[in-house]
């Protein structure tokens, strides 16, 4: 029998995949590392008499899929590799190289141990509008149309005082706030695309990564409406009330992430305003700026 | 108002808004294009509620509030490939069409027959492996499976229809109750009231092979017709 093992997926130079594999050196553990650059990565899936088993080819070592305890998952395409670019695509090695990043993909979705995340789960963020619908069950969400339509967008930014816009979608945008001769001069562009337009919170931007049942919040002050691109963003380490740490616990839970990124805003009037839950948070910024020990709560959380 | 999304080769797809449109009720059927091309689509979400509307280029109109159900049989999420943009801004537009498309359906109060996910439109998508596993999961036996071994069994097929909270046989085999609790189960744990599940009928008995949201729905006759209307409460 080998000894427990815990699978990192994902590239070397990722800040994430670099922290957590420094945090898990720290301890007393067997690390396997899929580097999706390393080509001769390999697995084969079983799953017989309600057991998931397998064995894998991990950086030139064997590991039997039953021995891993726990995975950490950011696995990044490896079409998009230098290594796999290099490949005749419709060659044997292209087809062996995606076979296998689909079956560990499967693999990862059904592994009877911890995995932070299962890939299936990662995929609400990338429809914002549906997952505020999922949100909605545990913090308010700001209103929000999704829309390609003129009459719509002008309805929606009369009856707010003021409007933000974004993408629908996972692809990154600045959120802006909307000026109205922008969107007027803007029709033909909307009419082909919808746009997310959102109301305008008032309030201080809280991050809240939640690893396990563990809470970390981070409280961001900057000038500008995205403050992942404002300049003079001052992030700080902060507590959040316990009520709304344990509804943050919930949301995670419900959402079946056992590590995620909860964007809040908490408002003036003592509300609090969920924004979206990011299934791969980029936690080594926070941990960078605060002192947080993210990537050691992973850590712990893969140990465990 | 039932709306029925299909493609315009989905012959079980027509069937079943020709059936429910001959026992009386009002069917709007479109095109998975409709909602994109030179159409004006939008979908609203509070905190409290939630709706959406779309007006297509024909001019008819669709709002979630007025629906009492649909049955979505998209393949995949339509892409305009008309418009005169370069790659990058063409990808930016198709995700944001799937994420509020995704949003749209997810805004009807109504049952939704299947309800696209986010990176599957026709509804809950999975490999054999993650079938299997969830089949074993409800308390159906599944065929084993290994991915160095063929994905097709070498035993006849049996299959059986999940409509809301009925089961619809093509064959005695499925008719056990075991079996009936079971794929409704599953069809519940993947949020797919609609759900065809295939067997294989082995020397063991019944084991699981894999499910589909896309069911052939006409080998299961009128039974397809007055299931949905159940589910839809309208029989």
């Amino acid at each position: 029998m080998s000894a427990a093992t815990v699978l990192v997926l994902g590239l070397p130079g990722e800040p994430c995949v670099r922290s957590v594999l420094t945090a898990l050196s720290a301890l007393d553990l067997h690390i396997a590392h899929w580097n999706p650059r390393d080509l001769s990565n390999d697995i084969e899936l079983v799953f017989e008499h309600g057991v998931v088993d397998g064995v894998a080819v991990v950086d030139g070592e064997v590991v039997e899929l039953r021995s891993v305890s726990a995975v950490f998952d950011r696995l990044s395409d490896v079409e998009m590799t230098p290594e796999f670019r290099r490949l005749d695509p419709n060659g044997p090695l292209a087809t062996n190289v995606t076979r296998a990043q689909s079956l560990v993909r499967s693999w990862c979705d059904i592994a009877p141990c911890r995995v932070v995340n299962r890939p299936s789960m990662n995929d609400n963020n990338s429809a914002k509008p549906f997952q505020a619908m999922l949100i909605r069950p545990f913090f308010d969400v700001p209103s929000s149309l999704s829309t390609n339509a003129m009459d719509d967008a002008l309805a929606f930014v009369a009856s707010h005082e003021r409007v933000v816009y974004k993408s629908n979608s996972g692809e990154r945008s600045i959120v802006t706030e909307l000026d109205i001769h922008d969107l007027e001069a803007q029709a033909p562009a909307l009419r082909r695309c919808p746009v997310l337009f959102q109301e305008y919170i008032e309030g201080t931007d809280v991050r809240v990564h939640v690893v396990g049942e563990n809470v970390f919040a981070t409280a961001v002050e900057a000038n500008g409406m995205d403050y992942r691109y404002s300049g003079d963003a001052q992030w700080r380490g902060t507590e959040i009330p316990d009520d709304i740490a344990l509804r943050c616990i919930e949301l995670a839970a419900w959402l079946q992430l056992e590590l995620s990124g909860i964007d809040l805003r908490l408002r003036p009037d003592g509300g609090v305003t969920c924004f979206e839950v990011n299934p791969c948070p980029a936690f080594e910024a926070y941990e960078a700026a605060t002192g947080q020990p993210l990537a050691a709560a992973v850590a712990d959380l893969l140990s465990s | 108002m039932i709306l029925v999304v299909c493609e315009a080769d989905d012959d079980d797809a027509i069937w079943v808004s020709t059936e429910l449109s001959r026992r009386g009720q009002e069917v709007t059927t479109l095109l998975p294009e409709e909602f994109i091309v030179d159409a004006s689509i939008s979908v609203n979400v509070t905190t409290d509620t939630s709706n959406a509307t779309l007006e297509t280029r024909r001019g008819d109109v669709v709002r979630t509030e007025s629906l009492v159900g649909v049955v979505n049989r998209m393949t995949g999420f339509p892409r305009d490939v008309s418009s005169r943009l370069d790659d990058k801004d063409l990808v930016y537009r198709a995700e944001e069409i799937r994420a509020v498309l995704v949003a749209w359906f997810a805004a009807a109060a109504c049952p939704v027959l299947n309800p696209p996910f986010p990176y599957s439109a026709q509804g809950f998508e999975a490999d054999d492996v993650r079938w299997r596993c969830l089949a074993h999961t409800v308390g159906l036996p599944p065929l084993p499976f290994a991915s160095n071994r063929p994905l097709r069994p070498d035993h006849p097929s049996i299959r059986g229809l999940v409509v809301g909270d009925v089961f619809l046989h093509s064959s005695d085999e499925t008719r056990a109750p075991r079996v009936i609790g079971a794929g409704l189960d599953l069809a519940c744990s993947v949020a797919s009231p609609l759900l065809e599940l295939e067997f294989a009928n082995t020397e063991d008995g019944l084991r699981f092979v894999r499910a589909s949201t896309l069911p052939h729905l006409r080998r299961y006759g009128l039974a397809v017709i007055d299931s949905l209307l159940d589910c839809l409460d309208m029989a």
